[in-house]
């Protein structure tokens, strides 16, 4: 572990069409905080307003995002939009903004033998017990996405990063 | 690790799937009292802080670090006044009362070693 990251909080954010979820961590197995947030209206304003709400309130030294403009992951223009807006807000402050691909969460959870997102919630679960009774069911080809989704994509986010840069010199 | 919050209200009221109302009915305050004290809008008072305590197990130390790290500090520059206040005097109440004192520092220090 490196000196600002023993120091920090870690936020990762995963974005979707409804808003966004988010999960606050302090260690990989202590999680401070985490939630969905909903937008209706001025999806990408609102949005970018509550991100600020949560740095304003929780000061975390890294924010966390997907990989959101390459393929196979590519996500829809507001979405990248929305992204790079929360990259820049981020950066505006100093923070360490790590982006991931699909590709690299889904190595770090490949020894739980997770391989889709819904696997990888499942393994969280069983890891985190305080994320067990927020767990969605498995969607089928029918369903739309279930919104508990996106928190879990954020928590497998954030244990991506202290399994990756965890163990990296943070730059400054 | 030092703790990185002032206080983990939020994350041990979420930890148990608690409810803002569930957890101020339990504590005897309004849902809002206790919103402005996760948010660290409102310092948390005497009846918060021991309600936590007995409802989660969580040492004040640990729920609130930041008013527990306050409090902690003005006492022991009070006590740094009153044990020179206390070396002109030598009976026996005056040793027990440095004694209390000198354990005080060496517990704050052991406790504080992490950061």
């Amino acid at each position: 572990m490196n000196a600002r990251h023993k120091q920090g909080l870690i936020l990762a954010i995963h974005p979707t069409s409804r808003g966004f979820g988010w999960a606050l961590f302090e260690s990989a197995i202590a999680p401070v905080d985490w939630g969905l947030t909903r937008v209706s209206t001025k999806r990408n304003a609102r949005s970018l307003a509550r991100l600020e709400k949560l740095l304003n309130r929780y000061d975390p030294k890294v924010v966390v995002f997907e990989e959101f403009s390459d393929r196979p992951a590519r996500r829809a223009k507001r979405i990248q939009e929305l992204c790079r807006q929360m990259i820049v807000l981020c950066s505006k402050r100093g923070l360490y903004t790590p982006i991931y691909s699909r590709e690299t969460i889904r190595e770090c959870f490949e020894s739980s033998g997770a391989r889709t997102r819904h696997d990888i919630a499942l393994s969280i679960a069983d890891h985190i017990e305080v994320f067990r009774r927020r767990l969605p069911r498995e969607r089928k080809r029918w369903d739309s996405e279930d919104v508990r989704q996106s928190l879990f994509d954020a928590v497998a986010l954030a244990l991506t990063y202290f399994a990756v840069d965890g163990r990296k010199a943070v730059p400054s | 690790m030092p703790p990185l919050l002032p206080n983990y209200l939020r994350t041990l009221r979420m930890r148990w799937g608690m409810s803002q109302r569930e957890l101020a009915t339990l504590l005897g305050i309004s849902e809002s009292a206790l919103s402005l004290c996760e948010t660290q809008v409102r310092p948390p008072t005497v009846n918060l802080v021991i309600g936590a305590e007995v409802i989660f197990g969580q040492s004040a130390r640990e729920a609130f670090p930041a008013i527990y790290a306050q409090t902690e500090r003005n006492v022991l520059r009070r006590a740094a006044a009153f044990s020179k206040r206390l070396e002109h005097d030598s009976d026996d109440t005056v040793k027990m009362k440095q004694r209390l004192l000198t354990e005080m520092i060496a517990r704050s220090e052991v406790d504080n070693k992490h950061l």
